[in-house]
């Protein structure tokens, strides 16, 4: 795992593509957290308290400001594909809290809304996706959703951002080889 | 990998500091998180004497006309005895209301402002806190439906339209349920003059099991 694999031109068009989604979807749930209206935060910490993680109200603050942050620079790493394993890495892991606290609250019962991405529904919870339609937005579709994150941020680790990417394009270039003549 | 690591941390770290310097940053801001009741005092104002020995009046602010009182607020002495305090002897009778949360109401004092609104003597709003199907599914007569996701955008139009200037008695699922609060705190935070604003402690659990009328459908009056 130290060195990601060399792919393909149609590996790096697929790499794209999942930086593009995963990403876009980071940034997306950032601004949604953070900027898309007066009370997209106090939505958040709402959220945050509902998940009964702690009663401390400046953790809580400071979870409801810092894991969006988190998820916008990582977000924006991946669609740049700029430190694109790294930003993977750290995707991953949050990806693998998001998880461990959907599971803990479903098996304590507790009603929650993560507000996740604001007021737009993914897939979980979406009324305009009639086979998620009804669905809790706090999970086990949730789970469902976030594994398949989970999975492709694992590509991204493995593989890194492919040529399409800043990583590629700031990579030092190779010393030609001497030739027999030299 | 260390490279890979490394950088994560950094991603990480950046992440905490731009976090940190937000959260201080949004202390000092217009709608600082989270959101609280306390700089109201509106039904405290509206359903509570004046404590022995009180001469002050209670401190108010221009945006937040809920702390003006209103005549068609419940008194105390209005509403129906629900607590063993009310069988006491008038000396010893602590004042009637809890002396924090002074914006909730119990099931009694919301079904007088309902009355007092089918009279037209009162003409506040009830506001169904609850997600939209649970509203439909039934609520109280009259009431408009707004949950707390209404606000994760533009100033919504109901807000805009009905709202300013008016009483609003807000209601979900009762004690357990924070959703009421939730657009309590918004709607102060909005600062556009509505107020009183009360909350029913009980929710609309209370109201069913008091077994006082309850409609279902969409809302009326709010298009």
């Amino acid at each position: 795992m130290s060195k990601a694999p060399r792919v393909g031109v149609f590996g790096s068009g697929v790499l794209l593509v999942l930086r593009a989604v995963l990403g876009g979807l980071f940034v997306l749930a950032a601004y949604q957290k953070l900027f898309a209206s007066p009370f997209s935060s106090q939505s958040f910490y709402e959220a945050v308290s509902a998940f009964k993680v702690t009663d401390d109200i400046e953790q809580k603050r400071l979870a409801t400001f810092i894991i969006p942050w988190i998820e916008l620079f990582s977000g924006l790493a991946l669609i740049a594909g700029l430190w694109t394993r790294a930003a993977a890495v750290v995707i991953n892991l949050l990806l693998a809290v998001f998880i461990a606290g959907i599971v803990s609250v479903t098996l304590r019962g507790l009603s929650v809304d993560c507000s996740c991405f604001g007021n737009f529904k993914l897939l979980c919870g979406n009324d305009a996706i009639d086979l998620f339609k009804g669905t809790k937005p706090v999970g086990w579709c949730k789970v469902g959703e976030d594994a398949a994150m989970l999975l492709m941020g694992a590509a991204l680790w493995v593989y890194g951002g492919g040529w399409i990417s800043l990583d590629e394009a700031l990579a030092k270039p190779k010393p030609a080889k001497a030739s027999p003549k030299d | 990998m260390g490279k890979t690591l490394f950088r994560a941390i950094l991603l990480i770290g950046l992440g905490i500091g731009a976090g940190f310097v937000h959260a201080q940053l949004n202390k000092q801001g217009a709608n600082p998180v989270p959101l609280t009741l306390q700089n109201t005092q509106t039904s405290t104002d509206t359903a509570k004497p004046p404590a022995a020995g009180d001469s002050k009046p209670a401190q108010s602010t221009a945006e937040t006309p809920a702390v003006q009182p209103t005549p068609e607020a419940p008194k105390p002495e209005q509403v129906a005895p629900t607590a063993p305090e009310a069988q006491k002897p008038a000396e010893q009778t602590p004042p009637p209301q809890a002396p924090q949360n002074d914006m909730f109401i119990s099931i009694a004092q919301a079904k007088e402002l309902y009355d007092k609104k089918a009279r037209g003597q009162w003409d506040g709003i009830f506001i169904d806190a609850r997600p939209y199907h649970e509203f439909t599914e039934g609520h109280i007569p009259g009431s408009m439906h707004i949950d707390k996701k209404y606000f994760d955008g533009a100033v919504p139009k109901k807000v805009r339209d009905y709202l300013p200037g008016m009483p609003v008695v807000i209601y979900c699922h009762g004690e357990n349920c924070t959703d009421s609060e939730a657009v309590a705190a918004r709607l102060i935070a909005l600062k556009r003059s509505i107020g009183p604003i009360q909350i029913i402690k009980e929710g609309y659990p209370g109201w069913t099991k008091a077994g006082y009328p309850v409609d279902s459908g969409g809302e009326v009056g709010f298009e």
